[in-house]
Order: C-alpha cells, then sequence, then structure tokens
C-alpha cells in the first residue's frame, strides 16, 4: 500500500517536473518579450519625447494638436509618445501569452486580434467625439457668450454631455456591448431631454427669450455705431 | 486666364471697347436702391475731370436679384443739372457683368482688375455701391495721383464721427501701422484708386481661391500695395455715408472676418513686417475741410457687460491664447464698477499680440480664437468711448496717435512671442518702385 502511493506520488512529482520542464522555455520566452516589450515600447516613447519641440510644431502644422495641447503636460507630443508606449506594450503582452503555447492563451490572443478592429473604431468613434464635442461646447459657449444668452457654460455643458452620450452610444454599437440596453437606455434619455426642454421652453424659457429677443432688438436700435 | 475670370460675352463686350485709359469698377449685390447715383457720380467726375480720358465704368455683379444691374446701366448722367464745361472726347462706356468664383466682394475686385489689365488701364478706381454720400470729386481724388503725380494705391482718408469706424480705430490701423510702417489711416476704407500695374500685381497674386475672394480684399490689397513696395498715397474724401445695414449684422462674424485677414497676412508677409522699425507719413492730397457728423449713440452698459460675460465664462480660451500677465491684468478689471471700467490702452495693445501670436502658433481653432476677441473687444469701445464723451475729434485724434505709437513701442514684444523662423521674403513685382520713391516708373 506504501509502496503504491510512493510510486503514485513520485509518478505525479515526476509530471510536475516535466509539465514544468516543458513549460519552462515557454515562461522565459514569454518573460523576455514582455521585457523587450517594454524595453522597445519605453524607447520609443523616450524617441518621440526627445522629438517633442519638433513633433509638437509638426501636428500643430497638420491643425491636429490644438485640442491635445490642452491635456497634461508636455503638449501633444508627450500625449502621443504615451500612447505609443501603450501600443507597443500592448503588443508585446499579446505575443508573450501568445508564447505560452496554451489553449487559453492561444484562444485570448485570437480573440483579441478579432476583436482589435471593433476597438479600433471604437477608439476613432470615441476620439471624434471628443474632438466634436470639444469643438462644438466651445463654439456654443462663445456664440452665447456673444449674444448676451444667460446660462453659457450651461449650454456648453448641454452640447459636450449630448455629443458624448451620442459618442458612447455609437462606441458600444462598434464594441458590440449591450447593444440592446444601451440604445434603449439613449432613447429614454434622448426622449426625456426632449421632453424636458419642450416644458423649459413651453413653461418658463419662452418668457426669458421673449425679454432676451425684445432686449437685443431695442440695444440694435439704439445703437448706430460703424464698426468698420 | 481671362475665360476663367471673366464670362466670353464680358471678354466679347471689352473687345469691342477697345482700350480704356481708365476704369472705375462698382462691386454690387442687391444694391438697386443706390447703385444708380454711384453710376452718375462716377460718370460726371469722369467728364468733368477727365474728359480727354477714354473711361470704362465696370458694375462686377454677384446675382443681384433685385434690379440692380438694370440701375447701373439705366443711370444717365444727363439727369442731373450740372454744368459740365468740358465737353469729353468719347463717351463714358458702360460694362455690367456678373463675376466668376467663389461669391465674395473679393472675386467681384479680380474681374475688375483682369477687364482693366485687358483694356491697358492706366489708372483705375473701386467704389462700393451702396454709397450715398459719393460726388464726382471723390473720382478725381481716387484717380488723379496714379495718373499725374506716378503713386499706385490711394487709400481713402474718410472724415468719420469719433466713435465710428473702432475695428479701424483700434485695431486694423494701428496694427498695419506698427506691423509695416506705414500711416494708411483707412487701411479698409472700401474705396480706392490703383494703378494698371498694380491691378496686375494684384492679378499675379494666388489668393483667388482663398478667404480674400470673399472678404479681406481691402485689408489684402492695402498690405499687397504696401509690402510690394508700391508708391502709396491717400485722399480725403470726406464723410462716408453708405445705405443702413441690416441692424442685427454680426458683429463677431465681421470682426473674425477683419480681424482673421489681417492676422494671415501677418504670416503672409512676416519677412516685412518683423525688420520694421517705426512708421512714417503717407501723403494725402485733397482739401480737408470739416464735416458735419450725425451723433452715434452708444450703449456703454451693454459693451460693459458683454466684456464681463465673456471674463466670467471665457477664461477656458483667452488662458490658451493670452500670456499669463495680460490674463492676470484683464482679470482685475473685473472689480471695477461700470462707471470706473477702464481697460488701459497698453493692455489691450499686449492683448491684440498675444492673440495674433496665438493664432499663429494656432493653439486654439483660429474661429474660436477671433469669435472669442469680441468681448473684449466691446470692453476695449466701452472704455474708449466712456473716455472721449467730452473730447473734440482733435483730442481723439491725439488719443488715437498715443495708441499707435504703444503699437509701434510694443512690437518688440509681438516678436518675442511669434512663433517660427522669418519666412523667405516674397518676390517683389519687377517694376516695382521703393515706397513713396519719386523716381517711380511711369504709371
Amino acid at each position: 500500500m506504501i509502496q503504491e502511493l510512493r510510486f503514485i506520488l513520485g509518478d505525479s512529482w515526476q509530471r510536475l517536473v516535466q509539465q514544468i520542464l516543458h513549460l519552462l522555455p515557454n515562461v522565459l520566452a514569454m518573460l523576455l518579450i514582455l521585457v523587450a516589450g517594454w524595453i522597445v515600447a519605453r524607447l520609443a516613447q523616450w524617441i518621440l519625447h526627445g522629438m517633442s519641440a519638433r513633433l509638437n510644431a509638426k501636428l500643430r502644422s497638420w491643425g491636429i494638436s490644438t485640442w491635445m495641447d490642452e491635456y497634461g503636460r508636455g503638449g501633444a507630443a508627450h500625449l502621443v509618445a504615451r500612447l505609443a508606449f501603450w501600443v507597443f506594450f500592448g503588443v508585446s503582452i499579446l505575443m508573450a501569452i501568445n508564447a505560452l503555447h496554451t489553449e487559453i492563451g492561444s484562444r485570448l490572443v485570437t480573440s483579441a486580434f478579432l476583436y482589435m478592429p471593433r476597438l479600433v473604431t471604437a477608439a476613432l468613434v470615441a476620439l471624434a467625439g471628443l474632438l466634436l464635442g470639444r469643438y462644438l461646447a466651445r463654439s456654443a459657449l462663445i456664440w452665447a457668450v456673444n449674444e448676451g444668452i444667460g446660462p453659457a457654460r450651461w449650454i456648453a455643458a448641454g452640447v459636450r454631455v449630448g455629443i458624448g452620450l451620442l459618442t458612447f452610444v455609437a462606441a458600444a454599437e462598434q464594441l458590440a456591448v449591450a447593444r440592446t440596453a444601451v440604445l434603449a437606455t439613449f432613447i429614454i434619455l434622448l426622449s426625456g431631454i426632449v421632453l424636458a426642454a419642450a416644458l423649459a421652453v413651453g413653461l418658463g424659457a419662452r418668457k426669458r427669450l421673449e425679454q432676451w429677443l425684445d432686449r437685443r432688438e431695442s440695444s440694435l436700435e439704439q445703437e448706430h455705431l460703424e464698426h468698420l | 486666364m481671362a475665360e476663367k475670370i471673366l464670362q466670353p460675352e464680358t471678354a466679347r463686350a471689352l473687345a469691342a471697347f477697345g482700350r480704356a485709359d481708365i476704369v472705375v469698377g462698382v462691386p454690387s449685390f442687391n444694391n438697386a436702391r443706390t447703385i444708380g447715383r454711384v453710376i452718375q457720380a462716377i460718370e460726371v467726375g469722369l467728364q468733368k475731370y477727365f474728359p480727354q480720358s477714354s473711361a470704362l465704368i465696370v458694375n462686377s455683379d454677384g446675382g443681384s436679384t433685385d434690379g440692380t444691374r438694370e440701375a447701373a446701366l439705366q443711370a444717365r448722367a444727363e439727369d442731373s443739372h450740372l454744368l459740365i464745361l468740358s465737353h469729353p472726347l468719347q463717351p463714358v462706356q458702360r460694362l455690367v457683368t456678373p463675376y466668376h468664383g467663389i461669391p465674395g466682394k473679393g472675386s467681384a475686385f479680380r474681374a475688375i482688375f483682369r477687364i482693366a489689365e485687358l483694356a491697358e488701364a492706366r489708372a483705375c478706381a473701386v467704389v462700393d455701391a451702396d454709397l450715398r454720400s459719393i460726388t464726382p470729386e471723390w473720382i478725381e481724388l481716387l484717380l488723379r495721383p496714379q495718373l499725374h503725380a506716378n503713386y499706385d494705391y490711394v487709400a481713402p482718408f474718410y472724415q468719420r464721427h469719433k466713435y465710428d469706424g473702432t475695428i479701424t480705430n483700434s485695431i486694423v490701423y494701428p496694427l498695419t501701422r506698427a506691423l509695416y510702417g506705414c500711416r494708411v489711416r483707412q487701411p479698409i476704407g472700401g474705396d480706392f484708386g490703383f494703378s494698371g500695374r498694380l491691378a496686375r500685381h494684384y492679378l499675379t497674386q494666388d489668393v483667388w481661391d482663398t478667404d480674400v475672394a470673399r472678404f479681406g480684399i481691402d485689408i489684402w490689397m492695402t498690405t499687397t500695395a504696401i509690402c510690394g513696395g508700391f508708391r502709396v498715397c491717400q485722399s480725403f474724401l470726406g464723410a462716408k455715408i453708405h445705405d443702413a445695414k441690416d441692424p442685427g449684422s454680426d458683429l463677431s462674424a465681421m470682426l473674425t472676418q477683419v480681424v482673421g485677414s489681417v492676422f494671415r497676412l501677418m504670416e503672409t508677409h512676416e519677412s516685412v513686417w518683423r525688420p520694421a522699425r517705426g512708421s512714417r507719413d503717407v501723403p494725402l492730397f485733397g482739401f480737408r475741410f470739416d464735416v458735419g457728423l450725425e451723433p452715434v449713440p452708444v450703449n456703454l452698459e451693454r459693451m460693459i457687460q458683454h466684456f464681463h460675460r465673456g471674463l466670467a465664462d471665457l477664461g477656458e480660451v483667452w488662458d490658451l491664447v493670452l500670456q499669463p500677465a495680460s490674463a492676470r491684468d484683464l482679470r482685475s478689471l473685473a472689480r471695477l464698477s461700470p462707471q470706473d471700467f477702464h481697460l488701459p490702452d497698453d493692455l489691450w495693445v499686449r492683448v491684440i499680440y498675444d492673440f495674433a501670436a496665438a493664432f499663429h502658433a494656432r493653439r486654439v481653432h483660429p474661429d474660436h480664437l477671433l469669435r472669442s476677441l469680441t468681448p473684449l473687444y466691446m470692453g476695449r469701445v466701452a472704455s474708449f468711448v466712456a473716455e472721449t464723451r467730452e473730447s473734440l475729434a482733435g483730442e481723439v485724434e491725439e488719443k488715437m496717435e498715443k495708441l499707435c505709437l504703444l503699437y509701434e513701442q510694443e512690437k518688440p514684444y509681438l516678436i518675442e512671442q511669434w512663433p517660427g523662423s522669418p519666412a523667405p521674403q516674397p518676390e517683389a513685382p519687377p517694376d516695382a518702385a521703393p515706397l513713396h520713391s519719386p523716381s517711380a516708373s511711369p504709371a
């Protein structure tokens, strides 16, 4: 009995050792890939950082850094450098998982790669939404200030939230995440906003709108300033 | 090129007319109420002051639907009971033509330049179609400097109310003067004279698919003439009164167009304005006289409110545009009561230079940047109105002069902030004479 137990334990230990020995090169390769990926990602980030002055100027000349400059330190180039780091490191993580040659790992990598186009599209939709929301919110803010409409910031915030919601729905649609639930929530929310706005205009804001138009008309009639 | 700019029938009509010593252009769009009188004044002016010269009046129309073109063709000088002692050798020809290209005053002017080139005109002038104060003397004043004194560009000099032309007075004139060193008092006047060779130079510029074709042609013409080394002068025209404009016309859009045009020209002509220091007078022709000007009502409270709204809500944009010191000084104005409100001249100059540099660096979207200037401009106008309420015209001009000198003194501040190295020198026209040189080639 003891002999049999010893045999089973020995056999199990041997198989474990064999499995570890079988997997060890893959694990080492995974670690190596991760370290190399991290180094390459850092190197890319460092190079882009080094070129930040030139890169900032280039991005500015293309007209795409205006909005990015407003985030974080170092301007648009800083953001691009960080993005490059995560792209390189993200790819190295996937390669590292694949190096294990496990079924789960292979499935994960395949899914990730199959999901990539959706992810990229969703990221692009989110970026476009962010840009559009920012541009339109600022346009609305400046317009409201110049037209003398009281809650200029609220109007701008409303525009930003509206565009943000639309962007979220569009991105979720691309990612195929709870499509029905997201769409239903969005429709309910939008209907609520439209109803609230209609009631507000009907009940209270109409009077304010009339007052504003009267005020504007009378001030324009009073004033004959020739600006040019 | 003629086919691209002019319609075939216009080119044919022009060929039938032959040469013309003088071309006077009138760009129009729905100006049926006033264009007849403008054409009459031009025709009388040509008959009275240039009877020996062949002349052509061109109405370059942007597709009017109110009968502007018919009114331009039907207007007759003999209807007015005038004593014209010298009889013209040739009748004044008239041409009404739609223009091609992007809709706008610039495209209308381009057609006029092309017609002047084809007609081999020696002197040309353009006047607005909505003028109510034009007299035949304007034509003489806008054309004689080219014909008899070899000038290439004649800018108008109007007698204006102290509160009129506030964009010109607070931004365009002082900035143009400080940049290019030339004291052209009305760089965006709208009525100009120019030589045939300057018209040809304008045509060679690659701007006709840009905003210049839509708006900003006035400041473009003035700046191009100065930077091209052409001989520039001014003519005193008296008061400028034109047809009432839509009172609801958007000030912000107007400011965006005008200031945006000036800033874009700064980018084009960087190598010209960077080394220029100080400024020089530009010769002024015409007999200066005082004109009774109607009072201009101004709503000061509304302007100050507009400024305060900007201060409260546009901080996020201004912080990206203004230097920290300028932003801090502006914020300190929030504490002032409407009675004490005052935006100092030096702060205003720094604000404009900050906006120009930020526009060039594209720190904020250009449209946002320019539109966000409106509350600051209203603050500046309010401050100016409050300061000059009791001042006479002469005192206001003195104050203007001080502002211009401040713009000139603060120019190093602009250069310090202006990003990038100087752009290459634009090619001067081969026949361009040095600025104000008496030895300019004959027109």
